[in-house]
Parts: structure tokens; C-alpha cells; sequence
């Protein structure tokens, strides 16, 4: 697989996840103080999107009911789920930030 | 002989109230109805910190605290401040926010989908024509708690009923906590271990420095729990202060000086002396503090101007009825609190905090828990049990005396506690316990 550039570094705002498409899905992307991250859209408890959800300490919260989920690694926080969310690589190269899958 | 009557040199002494002597059985350690009752005349009647104000800066940012059976939201307001309720949806129970923080701009619960707004209200629910008794929404909520935030930190009371904060804490406490500033503080550790104990075990524990030489034996060499130099007072309410001298040996410490002592006034540009006295000892603390005040600034440590003398060497720690026990340091605070376990009277929730002012220039600062220097920011929660990992060398060799101590209490061979003088803190606490589970408190 390659790196696709999904989003202009310009567009990112540190801890604020951007809305994007990634081979025809929804993606978050974004930065943290540890790194870039992609994340698909979808809260593994009930579904809903995480669009919205704010990030502290490297994990984003559902807005629904606040499941939390590390940015890095897509595990899970909490007691209503222990289910992961897909997560993609991401990288920054010269004015684009880049996604990929993650092979299996 | 050194005098101490001025008020920089030591907390002020506050007149003692007068004692019953009321016996301290094991009951409250192990009867499960005891605890039942202890939840409804305690728990759910004073006041809990919920957490620190800057975990929730933005509007529907909110913290989960629990205690006992019972969990408590707090959230933020637009207007920047708290609301707080129980974590319980008036459908069918279910807890509606999941913790320890999160945000919502409405809560969910996520059994049925009711809808909350930061208010409290139903605002919208699936097939609201659906319920013969009227729709939920305009109609129910949920069920509201008493919010303040003092020190930096958002308290809850469970009672609507209760007076404010304030009044409950009493000026000493409130005008002493809040010239540490708080406020401006981070919290660089933040830990909770489940422990094998009636959380009073180890209020008990925060209660009295007289069991420091056996426990805690590392800590003779520089800090105080005896003597001239130490002070305890009573407070209304069951709460209390503990004031310990440090920068300087105990009176119970034998020998010549050694470590850390040498190394704390090193690096102020204090030295000891050859074959000091103890006349001589005692004044290292003076000049410590003297140089604290010169160079202070310069070095960044700007919360040095906040406060008194014996505030720049020396450790309070404030017992705050019932579990809240406070320790303040110049160099930072700790907030050392068992929580009542959900069902078990010999189980509890042990948190340790260690917060830091934020010192110019310093991105690391030591560690209580004797590991690596922690970064100056705001730490994640760990949770495990206790023995899992470390809470602190002086917090594992409290923690230590819980089970042991649980295990006992439970035994016909012990009657009731034989308390010494330096211990009559716990007597001031267990007596205030006692006037609650009468209901005779106010």
C-alpha cells in the first residue's frame, strides 16, 4: 500500500481532529505532541461518528458517550467497550499529511 | 531554646475542643451495616473533590468521581461554571457518563438513548409519545448535586441541603489552603490502587505522625513529627491540621546528619557545620528559608512570594472530614485520599495526586513515587492494586499497615484503640463520626 496525501498540513490545528476521505471512507486526522494520526470515523461502541470528539492526553473521546480511544494504537479506554477503532498510518511529507494502511 | 510564637514561624495554634473520649470499637472498620448506614449519614452528607477544575476547561468537559455506590457528574457551564449530578439515568439507572473525563455536549445514556442537556434535562429520547405517565422530556432529569470549586479543585455534596464549602472547611483551613495557590498548580501524578482496607484505616493513618519513626523511618532524618517542632490542632467539623518542621533532623533522629538533609540545604548554599548542635541545627532551617526568599525569584520559583516562613521549609497537612487529607510542601501538594469501596467495608480506593507549581525554565521534577523525575504536565490516571506497582515509597509503607490492620480489627482479641496524646487527632475524627452517624451533625 501507499501513502495517499488525504489533507494540507496547513488545515491541521494541534489536538483538533479534521474530517477527511481515505479510499472512500471517512477518516480523522490530525497531530498530537505525539505525532500524526488517522483514525477511521467510527466509535466501536455504538457506532456513531467520532466527529467532534475533543483530544487530551493523546486519546480521542466519542462525543456520544465518551468512550475514549488512543490515537496511536486505536485500543480502547473505559467500560462500555474494549473493542478497537481501525487506525491507519499518517505521516507529514512537504506541505501534505499522508495516510496509509496498515498492512496486515 | 528557639521561640516559635511568631506567626511566620509556625501555623497559628488554634484553642483544642473539648473531647468526649467516645470508645472506638471495630465495628466501623468491619460491619457491612455500619457501612450501609456510614453511606447514608457520611457519604452522601459531605463534601468529595471531584477533581481538578483545569481537567475540564472547556464547556462540556466533565469529570466522574465516585464514591461508595455512588458516582457524580460534574460538568462545565458556558458561563465557566460547574453543575453536578448523580450518574443515573431516572429511566431505568443506568450511569449516563462514563469516566474518569469526557465531554458531551449532551449526555447519552447508552442504554436507551435518553438525552441530556449540561442542565440536567431530558431534551430528547426515541419514541417519547410512547410513555402512558407523559413524556419524559420537560419532565424528568437528572437528579442534581451541590457544586463548588475551591483550591484549583471542583467539590460535589451529594446533600442538597448542605451549607457552602466555606463554612464547612471554616476560614483557617480555606485562607490557609488557598495561599498555596492551587490554582496554578499541575497535577504530575495521579494514581488510584484498589487496597485491602476500611478506608478510616488509612484517615486514621493521615491522623497521627506518631507511628513515622517505625513506617516511615527514612523520613527522621529531615523531617519532624515531634517536639517543639511539630504541632497538631483540632478543627471543627472533625477536620485538623499537622504542621512538621523540615530542613532539619527530628529530635528523634540519633547521630550525625545524613542524607537527604545535606543535599536539601545544598541546594540552597547551606552547609552543616562540623559537629553541629542542635542549637545550630535548628537554625539550618532558618537560613534555608532566608535563602529561599533571597534567591527564590531568580530561580524561578515564583510561588516562594505566596508564602510564610515556615511555609518555604516545612509540611501541613490538612485533614479534611471525612477523607480529604491534604499535604502541602514548598515544593509542591499532595492530596493522599481512600475512597470508600462500592460494597466492602475492607476494601477502599487510595488516591495519591502530587501536584507542582510550574517553575521557570523546569520541564521535570522529582518524583514521590521514587521513580524517574515526572514531566511537568498533566499526568494520566493509572489504576491498579496495591503491590501492582509503586504509589510512593512513604505511600506503599502506609498502605502497607491496611490488610494487617483490617485483619485485626476483625478479631474478638481486640477491644477498642488506646490512643497517646499525639494521636488525639483520630479521636477528634472518630468523635465527628460518631455526631454523623447520629445525625447529630449539622
Amino acid at each position: 500500500m501507499d501513502f495517499q496525501p488525504v489533507l494540507k498540513l496547513s488545515e491541521i490545528i494541534e489536538n483538533k481532529a479534521c474530517l477527511t476521505v481515505f479510499e472512500g471512507r471517512e477518516i480523522l486526522v490530525g497531530v498530537t505532541n505525539k505525532g500524526y494520526f488517522a483514525i477511521e470515523n467510527k466509535c466501536s461502541h455504538q457506532g456513531k461518528p467520532l466527529t467532534g470528539g475533543r483530544i487530551r492526553h493523546g486519546h480521542i473521546s466519542c462525543p456520544v458517550h465518551g468512550v475514549r480511544f488512543n490515537l496511536e494504537t486505536g485500543a480502547a479506554v473505559g467500560k462500555l467497550t474494549n473493542k478497537p477503532i481501525k487506525i491507519y498510518r499518517a505521516r507529514a511529507n512537504e506541505d501534505w499529511l499522508e495516510v496509509c494502511e496498515i498492512s496486515a | 531554646m528557639t521561640t516559635l510564637d511568631n506567626d511566620n514561624d509556625r501555623p497559628q495554634r488554634l484553642q483544642r475542643p473539648e473531647l468526649r473520649g467516645d470508645p472506638i470499637t471495630a465495628t466501623r472498620y468491619t460491619s457491612r451495616d455500619y457501612f450501609a448506614s456510614e453511606l447514608d449519614n457520611v457519604w452522601r452528607r459531605t463534601w468529595n473533590i471531584a477533581g481538578m477544575a483545569y481537567q475540564a476547561p472547556e464547556e462540556g468537559d466533565y469529570l466522574v468521581a465516585e464514591v461508595g455506590p455512588e458516582s457524580v457528574i460534574v460538568v462545565r457551564r458556558a458561563d465557566g461554571s460547574f453543575n453536578g449530578y448523580l450518574n443515573v439515568c431516572p429511566h431505568r439507572g443506568a450511569r449516563v457518563a462514563e469516566g474518569p473525563y469526557g465531554f458531551a455536549d449532551r449526555f447519552v445514556c447508552p442504554y436507551h438513548g435518553w438525552q441530556f442537556d449540561l442542565d440536567g434535562r431530558v431534551v430528547d429520547l426515541p419514541d417519547p409519545q410512547d410513555f402512558k405517565r407523559g413524556n419524559p422530556c420537560s419532565k424528568l432529569g437528572l437528579e442534581a448535586v451541590v457544586v463548588t470549586e475551591l483550591f484549583g479543585m471542583v467539590w460535589f455534596n451529594i446533600d442538597r441541603d448542605c451549607g457552602s464549602l466555606e463554612d464547612y472547611l471554616g476560614a483557617t483551613i480555606v485562607e490557609e489552603i488557598s495561599g498555596y495557590h492551587i490554582e496554578e498548580m499541575v497535577r504530575v501524578l495521579d494514581m488510584t490502587a484498589e487496597t485491602e482496607c476500611n478506608w478510616k484505616i488509612l484517615t486514621d493513618n493521615f491522623n497521627e505522625a506518631y507511628h513515622l519513626q517505625v513506617v516511615h523511618p527514612q523520613l527522621v532524618p529531615f523531617i519532624e513529627s515531634q517536639g517543639d517542632f511539630s504541632q497538631i490542632d483540632l478543627m471543627p467539623n472533625g477536620h485538623n491540621r499537622g504542621w512538621f518542621a523540615s530542613y532539619q533532623p527530628s529530635a528523634l533522629h540519633e547521630g550525625p546528619v545524613v542524607e537527604p538533609l545535606p543535599s536539601l540545604l545544598a541546594e540552597w548554599g547551606v552547609a552543616v557545620p562540623e559537629n553541629p548542635s542542635s542549637e545550630v541545627l535548628r537554625q539550618l532551617r532558618k537560613d534555608v528559608q532566608d535563602k529561599k526568599r533571597e534567591l527564590g525569584a531568580e530561580r524561578g520559583f515564583d510561588h516562594y512570594a505566596y508564602l510564610k516562613n515556615y511555609q518555604l521549609t516545612d509540611y501541613v497537612i490538612y485533614n479534611i472530614f471525612p477523607n480529604s487529607v491534604i499535604t502541602v510542601g514548598p515544593e509542591g501538594v499532595q492530596l493522599l485520599r481512600p475512597r470508600p469501596h462500592a460494597t466492602d467495608p475492607a476494601q477502599c480506593l487510595f488516591d495519591h495526586w502530587w501536584l507542582v507549581p510550574k517553575i521557570g525554565g523546569r520541564t521535570h521534577t522529582p518524583s514521590p513515587s521514587g521513580g524517574p523525575d515526572l514531566p511537568v504536565e498533566d499526568a494520566e490516571h493509572e489504576y491498579f492494586a496495591y503491590g501492582e506497582q509503586s504509589l510512593g515509597e512513604t505511600a506503599d509503607q502506609d498502605l502497607s499497615i491496611g490488610a494487617l490492620q483490617q485483619q485485626g480489627l476483625g478479631s474478638v482479641g481486640f477491644k477498642q484503640f488506646y490512643l497517646s496524646e499525639q494521636e488525639i487527632r483520630l479521636q477528634n475524627f472518630h468523635e465527628r463520626l460518631d455526631d454523623y452517624m447520629r445525625r447529630d451533625a449539622n
